[in-house]
């Protein structure tokens, strides 16, 4: 069973033209059709206007509850808040598990402009997720927001939830490896501009229970991904298994044997 | 001489970060208290980011209206600079109009990661079409990858001839490339703030020169005075360059007049004896 960990779907893309079409949650699964991809987390992608002004996710996360609705079997919906807007921020949350059905968290401290490890304005988010049994994903590999030891503090805070690094953390890999060595909840992702190598790597030195496939559809081509993973050589049955979607499987408590249409 | 910092924060804004800055600048009485005790005769006085929470301003209307109240009362020491965020489109251009028309600005700060848009991106194209009918420096944070980075600004320093575009904190750890930009487009001025070392400022120096090396503190997050001493420690830095990097080229940029140095000076003077 194919799931991806990361990706995208939204009204902005109307204007913001991405690499593949992302507008609508039919060209969203022509997208994982044509990579053999079973079922995708998707989110939506950081608004920026001025064409499309959402700048608390609200008309972007009720699309994806749409799609989600609309094919609940391919699609698990995220939510995406930004934690500066606090009460309203825990709001849309709420809204997102109790109305929309979501199972997980996207965050961006670049374009959301906040710090991961102040754990005072995370703190609520992390709870609520833990109480949601959410897992978080975060973009990962920017300075001076999003550099991967910024997670340790938080994951070792909040040990019971789930964080996800995004793009392996970019040029920051070596960083994400010490990050998912130290703290069993934190899982590495492998979207984005990450190389065959960077992949290589990370397999070398964490447990492969904790790397999951995730492409960043529709700013890349997922086939293009899983290639980078699937052509490794020497990598194992069970490890190709676990990446491409059995460790997301488990972290979402899907049953891979009923899921799998 | 006159000195201008290029580079200051004042607001309620910073009472609401989650790591408190090193000085205290949220009044004005706070402000110009650093001011004096520092020689700084006039502050490009602009916003802080908006952190959310007790202090909602995502729009920064409340914050240029402060920053104008504060220009209004001590129009000798605040020269009052904008803040938008070009992603809202038709917003920041009222929100300028407004700064120019009714707040009498006379600059702008933009910061991309902040506000999240490349240097370079479309929506600053329209921000900059009307700083340059308002004739007003552009300020830009720097020196963050991938959103700002000195070299995003090269396109818009050659498309806007007529802007003076600054780069803030002698763009960080892209210093090197902040050169390149500098020496290719004379209307790119580079500026001090931040971390910049004194190694930083003197590589710049012996490039670029003192005419497009600006003082500037980024003051309350910094110290100006450190900012200061790492000026005044460059070897072989005669007195006029210093003048022109302390103030002399921002009044340049500004129309400070001879008549307003004079008056400025004798203001901070007599607030100094």
């Amino acid at each position: 069973m194919i799931i991806d960990a990361h990706s995208h779907m939204g009204p902005a893309f109307e204007s913001r033209k991405p690499y593949l079409p992302g507008v609508h949650p039919d060209e969203i699964i022509e997208i994982l059709d044509a990579a053999d991809i079973d079922m995708t987390c998707l989110f939506a992608p950081a608004w920026e206007g001025p064409e499309f002004i959402d700048t608390e996710y609200l008309v972007a996360n009720r699309a994806i509850a749409d799609a989600s609705k609309m094919y609940p079997d391919r699609i698990i919906g995220y939510s995406r808040v930004d934690p500066n807007r606090r009460q309203r921020a825990l709001d849309e949350l709420r809204r997102g598990h109790d109305e929309y059905g979501f199972r997980g968290l996207k965050l961006h401290p670049l374009w959301e402009h906040f710090l991961p490890n102040n754990l005072k304005l995370m703190g609520p988010i992390a709870e609520l997720c833990e109480e949601y049994r959410w897992p978080i994903i975060f973009h990962a590999g920017y300075y001076p927001t999003c550099e991967p030891a910024l997670f340790i503090p938080l994951a070792e805070r909040y040990p019971e939830v789930n964080f996800i690094v995004a793009h392996l953390g970019y040029a920051h890999v070596a960083d994400s490896i010490i990050a998912a060595q130290l703290c069993r909840n934190i899982y590495l992702e492998t979207s984005g501009n990450s190389t065959a190598g960077a992949i290589n790597e990370v397999l070398k030195h964490v447990d492969a229970r904790q790397i999951l496939y995730g492409s960043d559809l529709p700013f890349t081509d997922p086939n293009d991904v899983q290639s980078k993973i699937t052509l490794l050589p020497g990598i194992r049955e069970e490890t190709r298994r676990l990446v491409l979607g059995g460790n997301m499987a488990r972290l979402l408590g899907i049953d891979e044997k009923v899921a799998v249409p | 001489m006159i000195v201008v910092d290029a580079h200051v924060h004042m607001g309620p804004g910073l009472a609401n970060h989650a790591a408190p800055p090193l000085l205290k600048a949220e009044t004005v009485e706070q402000t110009l208290e650093i001011f004096d005790r520092s020689g700084i005769d006039v502050g490009c006085t602009f916003a802080p980011l908006i952190e959310g929470g007790d202090f909602e301003d995502y729009e920064y209307e409340r914050s240029n209206r402060f920053i104008y109240d504060a220009a209004k009362r001590h129009a000798d020491r605040f020269i009052g600079y904008c803040r938008v965020n070009p992603n809202l489109g038709q917003q920041a251009l009222d929100e300028m109009r407004r700064c120019k028309e009714e707040y009498g600005f006379r600059g702008l700060k933009l910061h991309p990661d902040w506000e999240y848009f490349y240097l370079n991106g479309p929506t600053v194209r329209p921000i900059l079409d009307r700083a340059a009918e308002y004739g007003w420096p552009v300020i830009f944070h720097t020196g963050y990858y991938p959103l700002s980075q000195p070299t995003l600004a090269m396109p818009l320093a050659e498309a806007y001839p007529t802007i003076n575009f600054l780069l803030a904190h002698l763009s960080y750890r892209h210093t090197a490339d902040a050169i390149v930009v500098a020496e290719r487009c004379k209307n790119v001025y580079l500026e001090t703030s931040g971390n910049a070392t004194a190694l930083a400022i003197r590589e710049v120096l012996k490039s670029v020169g003192p005419g497009q090396l600006v003082y500037g503190s980024d003051l309350p997050y910094t110290e100006p005075d450190d900012v200061m001493e790492k000026i005044a420690l460059q070897p072989e830095l005669s007195a006029d360059d210093r003048a022109l990097i302390l103030g002399g080229t921002m009044a340049r940029l500004l129309g400070l007049n001879a008549a307003t140095r004079s008056t400025v000076r004798a203001a901070a003077q007599g607030r100094l004896s």
